[in-house]
């Protein structure tokens, strides 16, 4: 929690200077009353997001009633949660609802794998998830879109290339162990009238966990995602939380450059250019839009995706 | 005897990715169409227009032999096993005369301006060319033996970005073995420019002609043949300037590590940790090597005004001019 709260006093403009009053809230699931770990809490016109602990805890310092900012706590297989800040006066916890699942079988006709989006891993120079002096990375999700010959299909498993170094020189050994990550993995079908992620294929959660690996193969046998249709997405959720954290030197209008917090992993954008934008980022406003920071010369991000027809 | 000479960076690094660029002997210039070739595998390529050649290979074996071979060149064989990444391969001619037709009536006259040889920006186990890299433009002074010549070329020795973060040993004054702390990224795309000399201040003046350039490979030796675009020099003084485009395209990051409190103790002292710190970089970085006599260069700050360099080494940038 202790993270959290820091980062929330961003949140504080009026009247911060003095004691402040904090308000802490656990996200909790409406049936079980249980914690919801790792949930995404978004405040979006400060244009801070992080994600809990297992807890679910989070706070926020300051007077709630002044706040005019919305709040919006999203969990994977949940239904996200929109709040005015001040109507969170004199709450403890936040209830999210549990979205209903969908169950399918895996036809048995399934016989051949295809690989989507492949790239030589070699060749993968760039990577998205990073401030840098010309963008600032306020997404929550980036999604690759797929493209399948033929409707239908099994999700088999994915390979990921990510930002990583990997040292083992004793006068760098300061910086081994340095880049360790975790992220979740969502599956979305393509929504049919905006183009871009849609209703998720898979409501268990994918967290994916590596210490420096540049190339990560992702099995998703287990989790029995199907594909209904030949178009779908797989997204990386960045975990905004303190293993994740780290920093950028971003040089912007100062002379000196500023450090800006920054969360891993950087994902590798594909190093073969297609004809479409088939990046897609989820904003802080919860919108997908395409992401065009590396337009024109670079459409795909370094995700292969292995599915079985 | 030896008909070829081969310079290689020291750098190794385990993979079945050959790459590198063939050069003329003569002229060092970049070889077009040279056959690259796999010994026993039905596997070849052939050079590229700044002679760049990239043969990726699943399953060598280290007495494989990569052949080079160009009409009008000695074939040389390199075995596999003394391949060294990012080589530069420079072929001589073969005794074979070929005929030579005139076309001109009067013979051209060419001159290379601030030249510098290969030597000065390959790294080798004696030498390092220092990489040079600033954030937005770098000009260097010209001077040609007469006015109205035909700007022919622009000559750019270049250097992967890895080389400006490695450090040397003390005792033997070799490459300390660090694990690159930058990912490598040989895309770049920056711009040229061509500046008159101001008469009064003998700054970068008035903007005459400027070309794009872009890069895929790791290039060391970068040509920009300019020949097509008629370019008349009316003056003897000029600058040729590089300016580096703050793109994503030309990115490169590097790892630093910084503190960040990890817990508070009893007394409230804080408990630091190290964690990743990213930071940009934006490509080319280009060679540049001791020099007795320095052209006078500057770079443009912020305010988009031009100073002196403070760089102490020749930035490797040359123009070949033509009568």
């Amino acid at each position: 929690m202790r993270c959290i709260l820091i980062l929330l006093y961003g949140l504080v403009w009026a009247g911060a200077k003095g004691q402040q009053k904090v308000n802490t809230f656990q996200v909790i699931d409406s049936l079980t009353r249980k914690a919801i770990p790792s949930v995404s809490i978004t405040i979006v016109r400060a244009k801070l997001a992080i994600s809990t602990e297992k807890d679910g805890v989070f706070s926020i310092p300051g007077n709630l009633s002044k706040m005019r900012d919305t709040l919006i706590v999203e969990a994977q297989g949940y239904m996200a949660h929109k709040v005015l800040l001040h109507k969170l006066q004199g709450m403890d916890s936040l209830r999210l609802v549990r979205s209903q699942r969908r169950i399918q079988g895996i036809p048995s006709d399934y016989r051949q794998e295809i690989e989507l989006n492949q790239f030589e891993k070699f060749d993968v120079t760039h990577y998205a998830g990073l401030h840098t002096e010309t963008s600032s990375f306020d997404y929550l999700q980036l999604a690759q879109q797929f493209y399948l010959p033929k409707p239908g299909g099994q999700l088999m498993k994915i390979y990921v290339s990510r930002l990583a170094f990997r040292l083992n020189n004793l006068r760098q050994e300061d910086a081994v162990g340095m880049e360790p990550t975790k992220f979740r993995l969502r599956i979305y079908e393509a929504d049919t009238i905006k183009g871009g992620p849609g209703e998720e294929l898979c409501e268990q959660v994918i967290e994916v966990r590596d210490k420096d690996s540049q190339y990560l193969e992702i099995n998703l046998s287990n989790y029995k995602i199907i594909i209904p249709r030949n178009s779908f997405f797989v997204a990386i959720e960045w975990m905004r939380d303190f293993t994740n954290q780290g920093y950028v030197l971003v040089q912007e209008k100062s002379v000196r450059p500023v450090q800006t917090i920054n969360y891993r992993p950087a994902v590798g954008v594909s190093p073969v250019k297609g004809t479409n934008i088939n990046i897609w980022g989820l904003n802080l406003k919860k919108q997908w839009k395409p992401y065009t920071y590396f337009s024109p010369d670079f459409t795909d991000l370094a995700i292969t995706a292995v599915v079985r027809q | 005897m030896t008909t070829l000479l081969i310079i290689f960076h020291t750098t190794t690094v385990a993979q079945s990715v050959f790459e590198g660029q063939v050069l003329d002997s003569a002229v060092l210039e970049p070889l077009v169409s040279v056959t690259v070739s796999l010994a026993g595998k039905k596997i070849a390529t052939s050079t590229n227009s700044q002679g760049y050649f990239k043969l990726t290979i699943d399953d060598t074996l280290r007495i494989d032999t990569l052949t080079f071979s160009s009409v009008g060149y000695i074939t040389y064989k390199l075995a596999i096993s003394d391949y060294k990444p990012n080589a530069i391969v420079i072929l001589r001619t073969s005794n074979a005369n070929l005929a030579q037709v005139n076309i001109t009536k009067r013979k051209l006259k060419f001159e290379r301006l601030n030249g510098f040889g290969l030597g000065q920006i390959i790294r080798d186990t004696a030498y390092v060319p220092t990489p040079y890299s600033t954030q937005f433009s770098f000009a260097k002074f010209f001077s040609a033996s007469e006015d109205n010549a035909i700007l022919s070329k622009i000559e750019i020795g270049r250097i992967d970005f890895e080389m400006l973060f490695l450090e040397k040993l003390d005792a033997n004054n070799e490459m300390e073995p660090l694990m690159p702390v930058t990912k490598s990224n040989p895309k770049t795309r920056f711009l040229i420019h061509i500046l008159s000399v101001n008469s009064q201040s003998r700054l970068p003046d008035k903007l005459l002609f400027t070309k794009s350039i872009s890069i895929e490979n790791d290039l060391s030796w970068v040509t920009v043949d300019l020949t097509s675009e008629l370019f008349v020099l009316k003056s003897k003084e000029f600058f040729v300037a590089v300016e580096w485009l703050r793109i994503p395209y030309n990115e490169i990051f590097k790892l630093e590590w910084a503190p960040r409190v990890r817990a508070k103790n009893k007394n409230g002292k804080e408990l630091l940790e190290d964690v990743s710190q990213y930071r940009v970089f934006y490509q080319p970085a280009l060679a540049s090597y001791p020099s007795t006599q320095r052209a006078p260069s500057y770079i443009k700050n912020k305010q988009g005004l031009w100073m002196p360099s403070s760089n102490d080494k020749e930035v490797a940038l040359s123009a070949t001019i033509k009568y």
